[in-house]
């Protein structure tokens, strides 16, 4: 067995909605795998089916070796699922809480040292679920999911509603549960979590995963032109540019500077150095921009939708 | 076994911490106690041909009603609310079979029914003298554990038809007080028009009543209290079919 999760030809109607049409994923042992697309795009639908939740019209899937649609007692035992908000049992501690899930779980790890890996301390403890704080709950959660010691985590938007120092915090969190050798299988819609976070990345839309690739290289990203923005001296026009810069412009003007499109950002800028020194000017807010994660996965779930975009690369 | 006693130890541990619970089952059924059993002192009815003073017949009514209350109603009510916040998810994302989960619950409720029982037997006893005669108690038995049966059965399926806490406390007043009323809980059925009993008769809250109303005359189980029981257990088994074709785990998808 040498992936952790394996889906092939994976398809899914709600009557005449295809939610997935024909999914296709592989995630290793011991990665992340961070899983993004637009609200109903067939994310939940395929999460639901991998964690055992959801019934599939076709497509062969395998969760650490077995088929979740017929998910034993064993196979729970080694997956832990984070959902999205989940209040928790109201009436109890959070140690209370974790002590119940606990005692569910052949071999649990200890009650307080989970509640440590998630950063929630004796104080936390003590508390009832009913009066956590937004990040603190989502604490409960993942500490509820990781209680069984389980080798495979499901993660749906774990951060969601947090602030950024919050956020931050998650993120070292998760960091640590890569360090444990956990797989972990996120979704999200924070495109700076995915890049930090994630091995690879998945996306779909339309029930149909339209890319995938590690967060460096998603949508061509690594080979996608990048921006090159500046503005000129009043008085001199941007019809006086080099030719083969010129070729380049973009008719907008974002910020009003110009904007160069370019696949190769160190000799454009070269040239429009040489440029610039040769008449005696000097160009002003002068920036170079690569494509962020969100750039491309606004273009490639853009393009799945059927809109019109400019071809980027 | 070790995992469902597990599950009902925090359950009534989280039921017993919760206001509105506490309510539900001890204080209700004991100011409804105090009321009945205290205003209606003399005056006589019968209950399956034995003359019964008012406070003899109100003190089962309250069991009953208790009963019904602590188990129909706090099941659904508990069920639903669990599925819609993913609660019953989560649960069903550990180990523990399904079966177990479920049996966890019922034994919740009907573990907090005995108790609000109990309760209100000791304070029937003490504060009005009402009794059980020592021949009634295996009746009464009969009744406590055929009511707990048909009405968590039922609660299961019951629970399957409303997607929020909000819809689902209305739909079980609808659905409780009407049979209260004509299942000779509040008014003797032998006061009511046949054409009543006989719909009360169809339904499990006038067969619950029946035993706990025979027991307090020292009826022991034969004939008419074996029926009753085992009419109880038949709704106990449509109410579990009904649900093993319905029950969802997973809370309503949003949007």
């Amino acid at each position: 067995m040498d992936t952790a999760i394996s889906v092939h030809g994976l398809r899914r109607s709600f009557g005449e909605v295809e939610a997935v049409a024909g999914v296709d994923l592989e995630v290793g042992h011991g990665e992340i795998f961070a899983f993004l697309g637009p609200n109903g795009a067939g994310k939940t639908t395929t999460i639901e089916i991998l964690e055992g939740f959801g019934g599939r019209d076709a497509g062969e899937v395998r969760v650490l070796g077995v088929d979740p649609a017929r998910a034993t007692s064993e196979w729970r035992q080694r997956v832990g699922i984070v959902m999205q908000e989940s209040p928790g049992e109201q009436e109890l501690t959070v140690r209370e809480c974790m002590e119940l899930y606990a005692g569910l779980y052949k071999e649990p790890r200890p009650v307080a040292e989970t509640l440590e890996l998630v950063g929630l301390g004796a104080e936390a403890a003590a508390k009832m679920t009913g009066t956590l704080s937004g990040g603190q709950r989502r604490r409960l959660d993942v500490a509820l999911a990781l209680i069984g010691d389980p080798e495979l985590i499901f993660l749906d938007e774990p951060t969601t509603g947090f602030d950024p120092a919050a956020r931050r915090d998650a993120w070292r969190m998760l960091g640590g549960l890569r360090d444990l050798g956990k797989t972990i299988f996120l979704t999200t819609h924070y495109m700076e979590e995915a890049e930090r976070l994630a091995d690879r990345i998945a996306v779909i839309a339309g029930g149909r995963i339209i890319d995938a690739g590690t967060p460096a290289t998603i949508g061509r990203r690594d080979i996608a032109a990048s921006e090159i923005l500046f503005t000129l001296p009043p008085g001199v026009s941007d019809r006086e540019l080099p030719e083969d810069l010129l070729a380049l412009m973009r008719p907008e003007r974002p910020g009003g500077r110009i904007e160069l499109h370019s696949a190769a950002p160190l000799a454009d800028l070269g040239r429009l150095g040489s440029w610039a020194e040769g008449r005696g000017i000097e160009v002003g807010e002068l920036e170079v921009r690569r494509p962020t994660l969100e750039d491309v996965y606004l273009r490639l779930t853009a393009e799945a939708a059927g809109v019109e975009t400019e071809e980027v690369a | 076994m070790d995992l469902v006693l597990h599950v009902t130890r925090f359950q009534l541990r989280a039921f017993l911490r919760n206001r509105r619970a506490r309510m539900f089952t001890m204080v209700i059924p004991l100011i409804l106690l105090a009321l009945l059993a205290g205003v209606f002192d003399g005056g006589e009815t019968t209950v399956n041909g034995v003359k019964v003073d008012y406070r003899q017949f109100f003190v089962p009514s309250v069991v009953v009603f208790s009963l019904t209350l602590t188990t129909l109603a706090m099941l659904v009510a508990t069920v639903v609310n669990q599925r819609e916040l993913g609660i019953l998810k989560r649960r069903r994302a550990t180990p523990m079979p399904a079966w177990a989960l479920i049996a966890g619950q019922s034994l919740t409720v009907v573990l907090m029914a005995i108790g609000t029982v109990a309760l209100l037997l000791i304070v029937g006893a003490i504060a009005f003298g009402v009794r059980i005669p020592a021949a009634g108690w295996p009746t009464m038995i009969l009744g406590v554990l055929g009511g707990a049966f048909a009405f968590c059965g039922l609660g299961y399926a019951l629970s399957t038809f409303a997607d929020s806490a909000d819809s689902a406390q209305p739909m079980i007043q609808l659905i409780t007080f009407p049979l209260f009323f004509i299942s000779g809980i509040w008014i003797p059925i032998s006061e009511l028009p046949k054409a009543l009993e006989v719909i009360a008769k169809i339904f499990p809250v006038e067969h619950v009543a029946d035993l706990v109303h025979r027991a307090y005359v020292g009826a022991v189980p034969t004939g008419p209290v074996l029926l009753d029981f085992a009419i109880l257990l038949a709704w106990a088994a449509l109410g579990a079919v009904v649900a093993s074709q319905r029950f969802v785990w997973m809370p309503p998808r949003r949007g």
